[in-house]
């Protein structure tokens, strides 16, 4: 078994007392903690500080830490006999096992073997999948892998349909193993939705921008507008106005409750041809519409 | 390897869980979640019942406040606090996310999505 210098990893004297190691171990999980750095070796800082910290505030197990002297980190070392009957191994020899998990341990065999006996759940899971939106509508199957320390095995699930950005699966009971009767883990299983080159979800609605010409907006028409299931034909009606919604239901990600909406931007040609001139400046001619008519004329300031 | 087949369920707010699996779920005992309870940053469906049930919508903020509770050794009344702000920021991530998607092109760009 390798030796680790818990208290060099936390940066504190042999002698430190709780709070000096409270303090930095907090210091250290603010700076190498994964969610606050994005150094490449930022989770195994934190560990390391994660692991020393669980031994050192631990009075017992720091006392049985304290017992094994100053060796070199690194240095290979055998724990003292008693620990044989002190610490919870579940029979395995102690070359085989990690320091941290041999002092891990002894907070189990603690109290004797009913408490070492005692039923723990099996570890939780936490994975992730991207589903496109297509696959988020129609539900859909996804195989799995997982490794753990039973092995490898394939976990098959069934999406069902109406699945959102951000949403959490739970599979119930498919994580770790429980032990001594404990109940086993379960899996979280993350779900994005795949970016999309049309539609952007909200919830199980979708968004898309539906361009039209200022002769679409104001006369009405029907136009072709794509869903997840293909195209369908869509009313406009007479005098839409830019950022109206106009909704197609029951085709958003759960098919029948939610919808997909279109939001009119009404765009102009940037060329005309001789013609469409003409024809604009007949209409700017006779129009008395101005879309400008209910603005605030002065500066409230 | 061996292939299985997966029941599951959503932990939302369709859901509801009762205490027991609720302290499976986020590895915090079931006194440590009426503590959160009594500070209110907890609430049950039906306060009055004696047989708490909490909505399953708890499980994944639960998780994550327990898991940093872990990672920064944080007490209890703090955990109670963070998953206060930790529900607050899904709230306001789930709005900015649903105002990205009612934006033109111009302004997703301008937004940086």
């Amino acid at each position: 078994m390798k030796y680790k210098d818990y208290y060099e990893t936390l940066g504190v004297p042999r002698d430190a007392d709780l709070d000096q190691i409270k303090k930095a171990y907090r210091k250290l999980a603010r700076t190498h903690h994964p969610d606050m750095s994005k150094a490449p070796d930022a989770e195994a800082r934190f560990k390391e500080a994660a692991e020393a910290y669980a031994t050192l505030k631990d009075p017992a197990k720091r006392a049985a830490y304290d017992e094994l002297g100053h060796p070199q980190p690194g240095a290979e070392f055998s724990p003292p006999p008693q620990w044989q009957q002190d610490f919870s191994t579940g029979g395995q020899s102690f070359e085989d096992i990690d320091l941290a998990d041999l002092l891990a341990a002894m907070g189990r065999g603690r109290g004797g073997g009913a408490r070492a006996a005692m039923p723990m759940k099996g570890r939780d899971m936490e994975t992730s999948i991207t589903l496109t939106l297509a696959d988020a509508r129609e539900g859909s199957t996804v195989k799995l892998n997982l490794r753990d320390e039973t092995g490898e095995r394939v976990l098959e699930i069934t999406v069902p349909p109406g699945a959102r950005q951000d949403q959490k699966l739970r599979l119930r009971g498919k994580g770790g193993k429980g032990q001594h009767g404990g109940p086993d883990g379960d899996i979280y299983l993350h779900i994005s939705l795949a970016p999309h080159p049309v539609f952007r979800p909200d919830g199980l609605d979708l968004y898309f921008d539906l361009a039209l010409t200022p002769s679409e907006a104001a006369l009405g028409a029907a136009v072709e507008v794509p869903t997840l299931e293909g195209p369908v034909l869509l009313t406009v009606p007479a005098g839409t106005r830019f950022g109206r919604k106009l909704r197609l239901r029951g085709r958003g990600l759960l098919a029948g409750k939610s919808d997909i909406y279109a939001i009119v931007h009404i765009d102009v040609p940037t060329t005309l041809t001789e013609a469409e001139r003409a024809l604009y400046l007949e209409l700017a001619r006779i129009s008395n519409f101005n879309p400008r008519a209910a603005a605030p004329k002065e500066n409230p300031t | 390897m061996t292939q299985d087949i997966a029941p599951w369920c959503w932990p939302d707010s369709l859901e509801t869980i009762s205490l027991t699996e609720l302290s499976h779920c986020c590895g915090m005992t079931e006194a440590e979640l009426d503590e959160l309870v009594e500070y209110c940053a907890l609430l049950p469906v039906s306060p009055a019942s004696p047989e708490r049930a909490f909505s399953a919508q708890w499980v994944v903020p639960l998780r994550n406040a327990a898991k940093l509770r872990v990672d920064y050794d944080l007490d209890l009344f703090t955990v109670a606090i963070v998953l206060d702000k930790l529900t607050r920021i899904e709230i306001l991530e789930r709005q900015v996310h649903s105002l990205q998607a009612l934006l033109g092109p111009h302004m997703r760009s301008d937004m940086g999505c």
